[in-house]
This record gives structure tokens, C-alpha cells and sequence, in this order.
């Protein structure tokens, strides 16, 4: 089963190069970090066209006390471009290794995968976004998550202005004891740079900060 | 016979210099109606792209009317299949390209 899985995301992968265009604009390069009660998280990719990206993503997960490193695959399958709103479908895959530090496995170098979807809604006012992603490491970590994301900006800036939006985003780990997690941020950018902080309803903090170059 | 033939030279050298000034004048601003123009974030690969093209002076985005504004550098154009692939590569759809001279 664990193999079928990663026969999936390699053939995805590859049939999804040969189809697929990029997620920023061909030749643009993006660098997000991401941190919360979960995980810290640097992704880089290039989008080769205006429908996929390619690049690295490392991330470590803390209670679980693994690393992830991915190569990553993001890809745009359908946009929706309407006069005033934009929606977008993407299917996001990795492969790579992982890495535990946690007692029983320590040490242990497993090979890693993940893959789910992602769709998003906007208009200059209101935000919304559902995604999911399975991932599996072997025996270090094999766990489905999925989260949604309601934003409200509370003015329309023009290009170039600071824009700000208040999000509420709710995410679920059916594994978990506690399966729930409910984080409220502020989403802040202007120009390439993107700037997010939250407190999530353990008392843990969000930052995450995006640059397109 | 042979004025004539100083009378056509001269035609023929006029007609290629003004031919020459057309191509040379062909400067201005492009206005284009784009759909899905809502982030200002996303928005910022129209200006990345645009502002590679050499015929391009700058560009100005109106997120309110959902417009783009290209200004051309003098003496330089843009074909329409050019603006278009500019802007579909950014990530939006061409609802309409307006020409100012």
C-alpha cells in the first residue's frame, strides 16, 4: 500500500510536469516560512510556467519530532478568473525523506511523501480556502490533516498599498486526540513581501512570511 | 525622361522616410480589461513581467476597474498576441485591449 502511494506521487508528478503550468509567473521564484504550534517550514520554488512550480520543502514537525525534506511539485489544475474574484484549484505533492528524532526511532531515515489538494476563493473583500494533505513517512509519521481559512479584509487598498485581512483559520487532525485547532491572524502585505501572525486557541504563535522575487 | 527619373527617386525617398517616421511613431499606452485582478500580491507578476519587456515605460494597475495600463516607450509597440500571452503568463484573462495613441 505504502509503495502504491509513492508510485502515485512519482507518476503524479512527472504526468503533472508534462501537463501542468506554474503557480506564480514563469521565471518568478518564491520563499515562504512558515511557523506554528505544529511545525516550522521553509518552502522555495521556481515556476517553470504560470501553472507549476517546482522547488524544496523542509519542514520539522515538533510533538511529533520528525524533519521532512521534499523536493515539491505545486500544481495550478484549474483557475477561475472572473471580473471580481479569482478561484484557483492546485495539487501539491513531495517526495523526499524523513528524519526522527522521537525515542523509538531515533535516528531513523525513512522515505517521505505527501500529497493533497488546495482551493481557494477571493474577492477584495472575503477569503476562503479548504486544503488537505496526506503525508507518510513510514513508521515515523502517516496522518491525514486538512484545514479552511475565512478571511475578511476590512478595506480595499489600492496596488502597491498595504492590504490587511483578518483570517480565522480551523484545522482538523483526525488522528489527534485533540483534532481541532482554531487560529485567528492577521494578513498583512504590500508590494512582494506577505506577513501573517496569529495566536492559535493553545496560546501558540503563527508567523509566516512570504517573498516573490 | 531624366527629371522624371530624379522626380521618382525623390517620390520613392519620401515615401520610404515617411514610412520610416510611422513605424517610429507607433508609441503610447495600451489600456487592457483583465479578469481575476482581486490580490495585489498575485498582481505584482504583471508588473514583474511587463517591466522585462524592453518596448515597456512603466505599468500602472488600477485594482478598482480591474484595469492595466501598459506605456509604451517612444517609437516602440506591443502586438495584441503579445499583451495577451503577457497577461495570461501573470496569471489573469484579457477581457478586452484597448489602444490610445
Amino acid at each position: 500500500m505504502r509503495y502504491t502511494f509513492y508510485l502515485i506521487i512519482f507518476f503524479g508528478i512527472f504526468i503533472n510536469s508534462a501537463f501542468a503550468r506554474p503557480v506564480s509567473y514563469p521565471g518568478g521564484w518564491t520563499v515562504m516560512l512558515k511557523n506554528d504550534g505544529n511545525l516550522n517550514r521553509i518552502h522555495t520554488h521556481l515556476s517553470t510556467t504560470h501553472k507549476l512550480s517546482l522547488g524544496y520543502n523542509l519542514e520539522y514537525w515538533h510533538d511529533e519530532e520528525f524533519a521532512l525534506n521534499s523536493l515539491q511539485m505545486n500544481n495550478l489544475v484549474k483557475r477561475w478568473n472572473k471580473k471580481n474574484s479569482q478561484a484557483n484549484f492546485y495539487i501539491k505533492s513531495g517526495i523526499g525523506f524523513a528524519y526522527s528524532d522521537k525515542s523509538n526511532f531515533d535516528g531513523e531515515i525513512k522515505l517521505s511523501g505527501f500529497t493533497g489538494i488546495s482551493y481557494d476563493w477571493e474577492n477584495r473583500s472575503y477569503f476562503f480556502k479548504y486544503q488537505n494533505r496526506y503525508t507518510d513517512a513510514d513508521k515515523i509519521y502517516d496522518a491525514f490533516m486538512q484545514s479552511v481559512t475565512f478571511g475578511l479584509a476590512p478595506y480595499q487598498g489600492g496596488f502597491g498599498d498595504l492590504h490587511t485581512w483578518l483570517m480565522f483559520k480551523i484545522e482538523h487532525k483526525p488522528e489527534n486526540k485533540e483534532s481541532f485547532e482554531v487560529t485567528p491572524l492577521f494578513r498583512f502585505f504590500k508590494s512582494v513581501h506577505l506577513l501573517e501572525l496569529g495566536l492559535n486557541d493553545r496560546g501558540k504563535f503563527l508567523f509566516n512570511y512570504f517573498i516573490r522575487f | 525622361m531624366k527629371n522624371f527619373k530624379y522626380f521618382l527617386a525623390s517620390l520613392l525617398l519620401c515615401l520610404s522616410l515617411s514610412s520610416n517616421a510611422d513605424e517610429k511613431d507607433i508609441f503610447g499606452e495600451i489600456h487592457v480589461s483583465v479578469n481575476g485582478l482581486v490580490c495585489d500580491f498575485c498582481a505584482q507578476s504583471i508588473q514583474k513581467l511587463f517591466n522585462k519587456e524592453e518596448s515597456v515605460e512603466a505599468v500602472d494597475i488600477n485594482m478598482d476597474e480591474g484595469m492595466i495600463k501598459i506605456d509604451l516607450k517612444d517609437g516602440y509597440n506591443m502586438d495584441d498576441n503579445l499583451v495577451t500571452k503577457l497577461i495570461t503568463d501573470s496569471g489573469y484573462n484579457v477581457e478586452r485591449i484597448y489602444r490610445v495613441e
